[in-house]
């Protein structure tokens, strides 16, 4: 779990480089935040506070963080002759530049533009903009692409 | 109490989730110190994070520590100064109006005073009277609820003028209400809120005369509460005053104390627009009334010693016919000349330019008010002074009136008629301004005896006049912009 959540947590980190550079300054408390409960993480309150301003203005990184547990999942269904903590361990290497080895990880064609698709849905089916929804999906294959 | 005071702000911080912004945040926490001392702060607010979800900004705490709460998305855009500068004026605004003392004071004062009695009772063990007390206690908090309720709403117009001001221009926070989370729920939610809706802290800030100080639920709050002050006031007074000459004055004694708080409450709040009409419009309806019944009444001989029998006969001309017609006329001309601004400069390309539109539209209109008043006081003798009340407040008016007409109907722009209405009065006040220092002319054509002017030469000689004010005015204006 651990690893399943260090993996997400990283990969995320690259992507949101690219889509919401801003964001990583409080990445570590906003991916705990996340951890401990998604679902909060994931839902704008709308409550009338007693000197208040609401903004409809939203973090990306809990978003993202459910992305990337999806795109943990069809890496597992794309390079599925591996265990899941192998292939954590593997990208979670890779992603830190310590020991890369391209050949592990290298999507093909086909399984890039599946692990955007999957990437894309999840980030629609959390109501995110369809422009930010598409960076966001890009980002996350082309971070896997830059860790390569 | 103090200690359930003292305990809040940590309560508050347990119950949102708050965090304090790290070391990585510095660059937002500058600009909050920096901001803080254009607000007139004497230290920055402490700022605390909200859980990534939250989208709410507040402020609380205690005089010696006060906290800024924002959204993490926001804080991390810092940078952004469009979205964060106008939110931290706005709730800067709140602590340099004290409405975070407010907020808690309302119940610091009630529930002390009202908690005493039960006390008191629980001390002697004489419990007979508590169910009776409390739902009247329960009735009293609830009125206190709605009358905060009520205060608070009103305090987010004047943070956000704050906060306008502050930064020199409106359109900021604008920007940043439009992106707002807009209230859901209906009027009963909006009854309830702490908060006015986005619309309606957009229309104070485009119009801040918009601002209204006293709803009805202001006016049913405070009628109630006073209403239940004023028997126990006077019970409390008889009890004081028996045996003394001030006992039969206690009725009105209670009254002097209670009165003033329901009036304030009433008056202080919509206090120019009533009385711009309380004065303008009957002065303006006597004088039409005055023009259009005028003339001489018999004296009675017994009333003065002389030896006249026979008085000169009034002047009834011009009537009131004429007199509105002119106004009308010189009015229809001034939007006739914006119009024709309007044609040549084309659409206004930036606020700024909007503003100098509306400037010119109450410019011309006032003028040509000014001129056809001007003409009338020369004109007419002796009655020139009302009959000029007559043809400079229609002139005023229509101008105003047609003006808005063209302007929404044939250049597109959003039918509003409270605006329509605003443009007016402010046309109408401002012209009213000019008239009080044309007035002394009339001394001038005193000495003249009654004479019949007739309607149609100050018709024609007042649309004169207003055609060249409005050149005036408007061919300037066209000139300037060309160079």
């Amino acid at each position: 779990m651990e690893d399943e959540r260090a993996f997400i947590a990283a990969l995320t980190e690259l992507a949101l480089e690219r889509a919401a550079p801003d964001e990583l300054v409080v990445f570590e408390e906003t991916a705990e935040e996340y951890f401990a409960d998604p679902q909060a993480a994931l839902t704008a309150a709308n409550q009338d506070s007693a000197v208040g301003f609401g903004l409809e203005l939203a973090m990306i990184t809990p978003v993202a963080l459910a992305v990337g547990a999806a795109v943990m999942q069809a890496l597992v269904t794309a390079l599925s002759d591996r265990a899941v903590t192998g292939v954590s361990g593997v990208l979670r290497r890779v992603l830190r530049k310590r020991t890369p080895d391209p050949a592990d990880i290298v999507l093909s064609p086909d399984q890039a533009r599946y692990v955007r698709q999957v990437a894309l849905d999840r980030a629609r089916s959390l109501g995110m903009p369809e422009q930010q929804a598409t960076l966001l999906a890009d980002s996350f294959v082309g971070a896997i692409a830059t860790a390569s | 109490m103090l200690l359930v005071l003292l305990v809040i702000p940590a309560h508050v911080r347990r119950r949102a989730k708050l965090r304090a912004a790290g070391e990585r945040l510095a660059g937002a926490m500058q600009r909050i110190g920096e901001l803080s001392r254009e607000a007139g702060l004497s230290r920055p607010p402490r700022l605390l994070l909200r859980p990534a979800g939250q989208r709410d900004a507040f402020v609380f705490g205690l005089p010696w520590r006060y906290y800024l709460v924002l959204p993490t998305a926001m804080v991390v855009r810092w940078r952004n100064r469009g979205l964060f500068d106008p939110v931290v004026r706005h709730e800067l605004a709140h602590l340099r109006r004290h409405d975070v003392q407010l907020a808690t004071a309302v119940w610091i004062a009630a529930v002390p005073v009202l908690l005493a009695p039960i006390v008191g009772a629980a001390a002697t063990w004489d419990l007979s009277l508590i169910p009776m007390y409390l739902w009247r206690v329960a009735l009293v908090m609830g009125g206190l609820w709605l009358v905060r309720r009520q205060v608070l709403r009103s305090r987010e117009y004047g943070a956000d003028l704050r906060a306008a001001r502050q930064s020199g221009y409106w359109r900021p926070l604008s920007t940043v209400l439009q992106h707002a989370t807009n209230q859901r729920g209906g009027r009963w939610r909006q009854f309830l809120s702490h908060h006015p809706t986005v619309a309606q802290r957009l229309g104070v800030l485009a119009d801040p005369g918009r601002v209204r100080g006293a709803s009805f639920a202001d006016g049913l709050a405070s009628a109630f509460l006073a209403a239940i002050f004023l028997p126990l006031l006077h019970n409390t007074l008889q009890v004081l005053t028996t045996g003394t000459p001030l006992f039969s004055w206690t009725s009105q004694i209670a009254a002097i104390v209670v009165g003033p708080f329901i009036g304030l409450a009433i008056v202080l709040g919509p206090l120019l627009g009533p009385l711009f009409h309380l004065i303008l419009v009957p002065l303006a309806v006597a004088c039409a009334a005055l023009v259009w019944r005028r003339r001489v009444l018999p004296v009675p001989r017994w009333l003065i010693d002389d030896e006249r029998t026979a008085w000169p006969a009034a002047a009834r001309e011009p009537g009131l016919g004429f007199a509105l017609l002119t106004g009308v006329a010189s009015g229809a001309l001034a939007a006739i000349g914006v119009t024709v601004y309007r044609l040549v400069a084309g659409k206004p390309v930036s606020d700024e330019d909007s503003i100098g539109r509306y400037l010119l539209w109450l410019l011309t209109a006032v003028a040509v008010a000014l001129v056809v008043s001007f003409v009338t006081l020369v004109l007419v003798p002796r009655s020139g002074a009302a009959v000029g009340l007559v043809t400079g407040v229609s002139a005023a008016a229509a101008g105003g009136l047609f003006i808005n007409v063209l302007n929404t109907f044939a250049f597109g722009n959003i039918l509003d008629l409270r605006f329509w209405l605003s443009t007016m009065e402010a046309m109408v006040a401002l012209w009213l301004f000019g008239y009080l220092l044309l007035l002394p002319l009339t001394l001038a054509t005193w000495p003249l005896p009654w004479r019949d002017v007739p309607g149609r030469l100050l018709t024609t000689l007042s649309v004169i006049g207003a055609g060249l004010a409005t050149l005036c005015v408007v061919g300037p204006a066209l000139t300037l912009r060309e160079v």
